[in-house]
């Protein structure tokens, strides 16, 4: 029973903001708040308003008798819309509101349309879903602003993206609007080799750091119009070095002649600001090492002779996967994007043995998006 | 600006092309030598193969050295190349001591400063070399016995047979071993053994009951008391079989054995002046004995006497291996590689072909010849044999 309590607390927790908000209604002659708003979703919301708390008599509400009605979060406004050939008082949900205001309505097995209208003359324009016809339209009413202007060549048919668009125009955002990019990067890796639960001479070893060169491509798609993006990269390394060592009977040098594939899937996080902007990023990797060519090299001297052994057994895993956490800055630019980034990752082997030597490496990296 | 991208691009694959430069061990006071695997391998041969990897180049020597066992400059099979290391691979093909179905390891090495630096160690299977007339026949198992062991011949099956009476016949072409029935006798460590063959029928001389026995139809039986006291010599004593008769010749005592008449000849004996008779061989028209002293006899089976032949070049204070080819008779191994060839036209002693794995541990602890084809069964651990063969090559 305490058990079956708990969980209604928590259903209640969860779910009662999005069944019954605060809401407001603004009717011609009156305005009000009342207790709570009922969200019926997109569809039932765009044709009437409930208002009332659950266990109270609830009021409905028309379009033809409600101008406006809401919550802090959510607007609807009353307007005439031309559907399918017939004219039809509906309730259109507000994405944003300024200089520009954004509307949207959804009917019943149908597309979401959108309106735009100007903050002076409330006069509604349907957004047609054409490209080049949303473009002429948004260049007619974004003129005043530059950047607007620039984002018009990037902005979707889809909700998000006109949102983000109509937003960052009525502030006149500097910044691009989020979109698909990809580019270069470049970088510098600094990489050490953990020995791990490897036993016999590795365990006497302190691996310095192998600084190496690396070169790779990203994508950067966003999710929404927010402030994520989904950022694969695929990244190519080699790493050269020799780690010296020893122990009472003989010398060792580790050679590592190793070329890395990488492809970390990483989630971007793009802080606010303006055109310059922090980020953060994590994700898996995984990779591939294309050459895996490592020796180690014993030396073992007695009196007069000096013998060597060379174990070229693959000690460095060739199939590896792992974490990535990374930071950085990005300054967007309307055609392309600079970026510098920090990143530590950690990687171990696919396969469930213990005989390999992981690796962890801080990664110094600098790229262009387009 | 174009000039600034240029000069970065150029950057980059300057940084690029030096990220693509492989690490090598650290340069060390002495050349680090990789041993290859050796290719084309075959029947004539192997080429050896090696490539300095880092390190010091000016060396006094350098080259391959290759053995069963793990390569010693100073015991290994040994070719030397030349002063300085070369920076590339290196290689040398090899027709000579490589014996047939062995396995070898080969290491490249090199010499400075009075040190032997040693490069990896590689191993193959030999299929054999041009020179070469030794093969690797078979691994024995399971063949224990009391003390020594001594081996014989009907020249059908070898014969390995320990002063304790434990008895085992080997088959050459099956490579297999098999117990046959103790002999008639139970020896201790002093008993001598020697063994020799007549009309196909392994015969045994022997110091405890003083007998010579014959094998025939998986049993023994005693075919004549010996007319001396067989084992009252410390020295060795060669059977062999010619015109119905079987000798027995040692500086000590010599007779000829009418089988057919079951009649005993003494014979003359060498005038060596030896301590005693050390080893000796039958060539299919005369004896030769090898004493303690070096001197080598050679004993007419037509006239019986004994003449005094070149002195054997090796070291003969202990019985050696011996066997007889056309011609040629070789003497020597033992805990020594050294195997020395004699020409009984020139009365010549040359060096033959060494045996291919060491005999500082156990030495050879039996040899036999079937079908004109010498088995010698080298010593691994008690009751374990490797059996290797000769017959020598003409090239």
């Amino acid at each position: 029973m305490k058990r079956l309590n708990v969980s209604i607390i928590l259903f209640l927790i969860i779910a009662a903001p999005t069944l019954a908000q605060r809401g407001f209604v603004i009717k011609s002659d009156t305005a009000f708040y009342n207790s709570e708003m009922k969200d019926q979703g997109a569809i039932k919301n765009g044709l009437s308003c409930i208002m009332g708390k659950r266990n109270d008599a609830q009021i409905e509400y028309t379009p033809y008798e409600v101008i406006q009605y809401g919550t802090a979060d959510k607007v609807y406004q009353a307007q005439t819309i031309n559907l399918n050939g017939k004219k039809q008082r509906v309730f259109l949900e507000r994405l944003a509101h300024g200089k520009l205001s954004l509307y949207a309505f959804k009917a019943k097995d149908s597309k979401p349309v959108y309106f735009i209208a100007n903050e002076d003359t409330l006069a509604l324009n349907r957004i047609n879903s054409d490209r080049n016809a949303f473009s002429t339209l948004f260049n007619s009413r974004v003129s005043d602003c530059g950047q607007a202007v620039e984002n018009v060549k990037y902005v979707n048919y889809k909700r998000g993206s006109l949102t983000r668009f109509i937003r960052d125009y009525n502030e006149c955002s500097a910044n691009p609007l989020p979109r698909l990019r990809y580019g270069f990067i470049i970088g510098l890796s600094n990489t050490k080799i953990l020995a791990g639960d490897v036993g016999g001479v590795f365990q006497i070893s302190e691996f310095k750091n192998d600084i190496a060169f690396t070169v790779g491509g990203f994508l950067d798609k966003p999710i929404g119009a927010g402030n994520f993006s989904f950022h694969p990269e695929i990244l190519w390394r080699q790493n050269s070095a020799t780690y010296q060592f020893k122990n009472p009977t003989s010398d060792y040098d580790f050679v590592v002649n190793n070329s890395i594939l990488s492809m970390p899937l990483l989630m971007q996080y793009v802080l606010p600001g303006n055109r310059n902007h922090f980020f953060l990023q994590a994700g898996g990797v995984v990779a591939h090492l294309l050459k895996n060519k490592n020796s180690l090299y014993q030396f073992t001297s007695l009196a007069n002779t000096t013998s060597l052994e060379i174990d070229d057994s693959v000690l460095v895993p060739t199939n590896q996967v792992g974490l990535a956490l990374g930071a950085g800055f990005r300054a967007d630019r309307n055609e392309r994007s600079w970026l510098m980034e920090i990143r530590y990752s950690h990687m171990v082997g696919m396969n469930q043995h213990n005989d390999y030597l992981d690796s962890r490496g801080i990664e110094i990296l600098t790229g262009f998006a387009f | 600006m174009r000039h600034f991208f240029k000069i970065s691009w150029l950057f980059i694959f300057s940084i690029l092309a030096d990220a693509c430069q492989e690490a090598l061990p650290e340069n060390r006071a002495f050349p680090v030598i990789r041993t290859l695997a050796p290719k084309d391998v075959d029947s004539s041969g192997a080429t050896f193969r090696a490539e300095l990897i880092t390190g010091k180049k000016s060396t006094t020597a350098y080259g391959f050295i290759w053995d069963i066992a793990e390569p010693e400059i100073t015991t290994a099979n040994k070719i030397e190349l030349g002063t300085t290391v070369p920076e590339a691979v290196f290689e040398k093909r090899i027709e000579s001591l490589l014996a047939k179905d062995a396995e070898y390891k080969v290491r490249a090495y090199a010499t400075l400063d009075g040190k032997t630096i040693y490069g990896t160690t590689v191993t193959f299977k030999s299929e054999g070399s041009k020179q070469s007339g030794w093969s690797f026949e078979t691994q024995l198992t399971d063949v224990t016995g009391g003390f020594s062991s001594f081996g014989g011949t009907d020249s059908k099956y070898g014969y390995i047979l320990y002063q304790l009476s434990e008895a085992y016949k080997y088959d050459p072409e099956k490579k297999t071993i098999a117990k046959i029935p103790d002999l008639p006798f139970a020896g201790n460590s002093g008993v001598t053994i020697t063994t020799c063959t007549h009309s196909k029928v392994l015969y045994v001389f022997e110091g405890k009951t003083n007998n010579l026995s014959k094998f025939a139809n998986n049993s023994w039986s005693v075919v004549s008391p010996l007319p001396f006291n067989y084992g009252n010599f410390g020295g060795y004593y060669l059977a062999f079989s010619a015109n119905g008769y079987i000798y027995i010749l040692s500086s000590f005592k010599s007779y000829a054995y009418d089988v057919t008449n079951d009649l005993w000849y003494p014979l003359l004996l060498p005038n060596s002046n030896s301590r005693f008779s050390t080893s000796g061989v039958f060539d299919g028209a005369n004896g030769y004995l090898l004493m303690y002293n070096g001197t080598f006899w050679e004993f007419s089976t037509s006239t019986h006497q004994w003449t005094p032949k070149k002195n054997y070049p090796g070291v003969s204070s202990e019985p050696l291996v011996t066997y007889a080819h056309n011609s040629m008779v070789y003497v020597g191994l033992n805990r020594d590689l050294d195997f020395w060839s004699y020409d009984t036209s020139l009365n010549e002693w040359k060096p033959a072909e060494r045996f291919p794995s060491s005999l500082k541990d156990f030495g050879i602890q039996f040899y036999f010849v079937v079908k004109d084809k010498l088995y010698c069964g080298v010593g691994k651990a008690f009751g374990e044999f490797s059996v290797w063969s000769f017959e020598p090559k003409t090239f």
